[in-house]
């Protein structure tokens, strides 16, 4: 007589298989980086001096256990590469993945919400608070917890050299002024991620200057409609034109990618070209140098094809891209000098 | 140790996070590959959940909960990497996950196969709440607290799991699953 095999123990016996040591250059590369960010604290929280420590990695087993713990107020500042530093702003209320503090001021995001019924209403009513700068209007469509980062474009290379954010979209903090679209975005639906995305072009003040760009967020289906969530402004230097050929160059850029010609795609961007792979930090990835070789080397295999017109504002080119592993999206590029400076692929 | 370790990187001490960092690694590295089921992206979930944990550790109020504050982060990265998984991983088909070892019949190399690719349809969420379970061996309620979510959420989670993979014991082997069309959630 057989007896039917334990669930449980199979389960556990299966999971038990597989790697269980974390290598030593992925905690590196986590402890340079943490080394490289600055600890968001609580609104409120009283000054303390905080001490400047060695690099993680050299921290070895020399640690001591000593009494407790100190805040030290942390001033959001520019996660770019360099480059001038963006405006000040109040400090950012805490992510969603944290434990809410008594001390913390309550998080814009409390408003409730009032979905749009269709993608058209969302964005006709997005635009007129962001242009009328009504947080209440803008919270009301947003999802909660959903960030705002904005990524200005250097003019030579497409390095991105300023970057700051906008937690849960409050407009008290967002140094962008007279936002406005500039006519319709390119909306894809239905898309196997599960969120429909949308890529606006638009214009708005930055520090006396006028800049144009695209704004690039993903739409939340909740019960009752729509609301917008993780979005991405992207702007390039003030003055520039587009070149006249860019929907060919990225055209070009495809069509090498498609047949496998690692080397005519990489001819079709600049050096220091970067692709990223996601919207924003941290659901970002970011390829570039020999990374981006690798890239594109092993996603070669992966077809694309546009579809409708292409959008241009600014030194970009936003368009709507079908891949042949079944991904729909919207691909972002900004085009200098005749090269892809960057790609986006949210 | 660790909760004065916990007061210490929260206060800014690059060195007290480290340690928690070395301490907790192993343990994160294994609970996201299993949930991802790819070493390359459950890597990054767990560089970015070190990299979030310094980034939030002030507002970690209870160090005593650093455990499971630091779980969640990871979920929550390994849904973020299983949604990027999905735009630009060309179809593969499943291969079982290991060689065969040394004894191990035919049967168990089906077995292995046939809960891999059970597993992976399940989505992220229902992945959680079964490594939680089955590998780390926390009770229904601590799983709730770890992924902070109700119990009842959990259980359901559990219960569509479990069935799956069950599901997928007692398939036939004459049907192979066309491995290009399975899915994340």
């Amino acid at each position: 007589m057989s007896t039917k095999p334990d669930f449980d123990s199979i389960a556990a016996a299966w999971l038990a298989e597989g790697p269980t040591e974390l290598a030593d250059r992925v905690l590196d590369a986590a402890l340079d980086e943490a080394h490289r960010t600055r600890q968001r604290h609580p609104i409120g929280v009283p000054w303390r001096a905080r001490s400047m420590s060695t690099p993680f990695r050299f921290a070895a087993a020399a640690i001591t256990v000593v009494a407790v713990a100190l805040l030290a107020v942390n001033f959001p500042g520019t996660a770019g590469v360099g480059g001038p530093a963006a405006p000040s702003s109040p400090p950012p209320t805490a992510s969603p993945t944290t434990e809410p503090t008594a001390t913390q001021s309550p998080t814009p995001s409390a408003a409730a919400k009032a979905p749009a019924a269709t993608i058209d209403e969302l964005v006709d009513r997005l635009y007129a608070a962001l242009h009328s700068k009504d947080t209440a209007a803008l919270q009301a469509l947003a999802v909660d917890g959903a960030r705002h980062a904005v990524y200005s474009t250097d003019g030579l290379t497409g390095s991105v050299i300023t970057t700051f954010e906008n937690a849960s979209f409050n407009v008290a903090t967002d140094p962008l002024q007279d936002v406005a679209r500039q006519g319709d975005p390119i909306v894809v639906t239905d898309r196997p991620e599960g969120r429909d995305l949308v890529a606006m072009p638009l214009t708005f003040t930055y520090q006396d200057e006028i800049d144009t760009g695209f704004d690039v967020f993903f739409v939340e289906r909740v019960p009752g409609g729509l609301l917008f969530g993780e979005t991405a402004t992207f702007y390039g230097k003030p003055g520039l034109t587009i070149d006249p050929d860019a929907v060919a160059i990225i055209d070009a850029q495809r069509a090498a990618w498609n047949a496998g010609d690692v080397d005519a795609v990489l001819a079709t961007m600049s050096s220091d070209a970067a692709f990223w792979e996601g919207l924003a930090d941290p659901n970002r990835n970011a390829y570039s140098g020999e990374a981006l070789r690798a890239f594109i080397e092993t996603t070669s295999t992966i077809k694309t094809t546009f579809s409708g017109t292409p959008l241009i504002s600014g030194t970009f080119v936003a368009a709507a891209t079908t891949l042949s592993n079944g991904s729909r999206g919207i691909s972002l590029y900004e085009i200098r000098d005749g090269k892809i400076a960057l790609h986006v692929y949210p | 140790m660790q909760i004065a370790l916990v007061e210490q990187a929260r206060s800014g001490s690059e060195e007290a996070f480290a340690s928690l960092a070395r301490g907790a690694g192993d343990q994160l590295l294994a609970i996201a590959y299993r949930i991802l089921r790819d070493l390359g992206r459950a890597e990054d979930a767990v560089q970015q959940t070190l990299v979030l944990a310094w980034r939030e550790l002030p507002s970690l109020r209870d160090p005593a909960r650093f455990d499971a504050w630091l779980h969640r982060l990871l979920v929550n990265a390994c849904y973020r990497e299983a949604r990027r998984g999905r735009r630009w991983a060309a179809n593969v088909r499943l291969l079982p996950m290991d060689a065969p070892a040394a004894g191990d019949s035919l049967a168990t190399v089906v077995l292995r196969d046939q809960l891999e690719r059970g597993f992976r349809r399940l989505p992220p969420d229902q992945r959680a709440v079964f490594v939680f379970h089955h590998y780390l061996g926390l009770t229904l309620p601590e799983v709730a607290t770890h992924l902070g979510v109700p119990l009842g959420t959990v259980k359901s989670r559990m219960h569509y799991a479990t069935n799956t993979l069950r599901a997928a014991l007692e398939a036939d082997l004459r049907s192979p699953v066309d491995a290009s069309r399975e899915r994340l959630a």
